[in-house]
């Protein structure tokens, strides 16, 4: 079987997909908990939720195109050479989280423009709301990723 | 080009969500890519074949042109509190229903 794209660099392409997953997992964290915060406080939190929003979105999207890089080498070696016969609901999860990761990358980028465009032009819980809702879905991806990993992993050997 | 951004985030949110909810479980064609052959292609999803790149693509063009349009549109005129908290809302629905679809049509895989 030809080797799939980034086969030989897969394992610590891993490593650093996990990275990246834990720190979106903190930065889309800390934006929900501020904007909750903000929006009673805005002169207070305001300055952090940018910050927050930024450095979500630039995790984010790095997390999001490392992920989309390794996603062939997993398809080849890990889902088709065992997933597919011996772990079907792993195959399922794995799909879920692919798709998940790219909605939450998106609201990570639009989120960014957000909260630097003026968020309290939009009614005071759309933020809040938008923002748990992405912090729940990068939770969701990275268990799941995590817990498909621990089934088997790119590099891992046979 | 000067529009209102935050609405025109807000639209190309919608959009993508929306979009991404039709694409992947209608099978619509797409970019494909053969992982062992290291080939592109366009047309309907099929076994071995990967339509995760071509189902985001769509989204992302359909949240792109979305978000440009949107701009245009305010580039006269910001937009209002009522338009802005009703694509709020849209948002955050498109959000729940393209969530709903994934779950729904990734628990039929075989």
């Amino acid at each position: 079987m030809n080797q799939a794209f980034l086969t030989s660099a897969a394992r610590p392409l891993l490593v650093l997909h996990a990275v990246l997953g834990f720190a979106a997992v903190a930065t889309a964290t800390h934006l929900a908990v501020y904007a909750v915060l903000g929006a009673r406080r805005p002169a207070v939190f305001g300055r952090r939720l940018a910050m927050f929003g930024l450095l979500n979105a630039v995790v984010a999207l790095a997390q999001g195109t490392l992920g989309a890089l390794l996603y062939p080498a997993f398809r080849l070696q890990v889902r088709l050479a065992y997933l597919d016969a011996a772990a079907p609901d792993a195959v399922r999860l794995f799909e879920f989280k692919e798709h998940a990761a790219a909605l939450a990358m998106v609201m990570a980028l639009v989120l960014a423009v957000v909260v630097r465009t003026g968020p309290q032009r939009l009614p005071r819980v759309a933020l809040p709301a938008l923002t748990i809702a992405v912090a729940l879905i990068t939770w969701s991806v990275a268990l799941a990723g995590t817990w498909v990993t621990a089934i088997k992993a790119i590099g891992g050997g046979p | 080009m000067r529009g209102d951004r935050l609405f025109a985030a807000l639209v190309a949110l919608s959009v993508f969500a929306l979009v991404h909810a039709v694409v992947a479980p209608t099978g619509l064609p797409g970019l494909l890519y053969h992982p062992a052959l290291h080939r592109w292609s366009f047309g309907p999803p099929g076994p071995g074949l990967m339509a995760y790149y071509g189902e985001i693509a769509w989204a992302v063009l359909g949240a792109v042109l979305a978000g440009l349009g949107a701009t245009l549109a305010t580039r006269a005129r910001p937009a209002g509190p009522r338009l802005l908290a009703a694509v709020a809302a849209v948002a955050s629905a498109a959000v729940v229903v393209d969530l709903v679809v994934l779950v729904a049509s990734t628990a039929r895989l075989s």
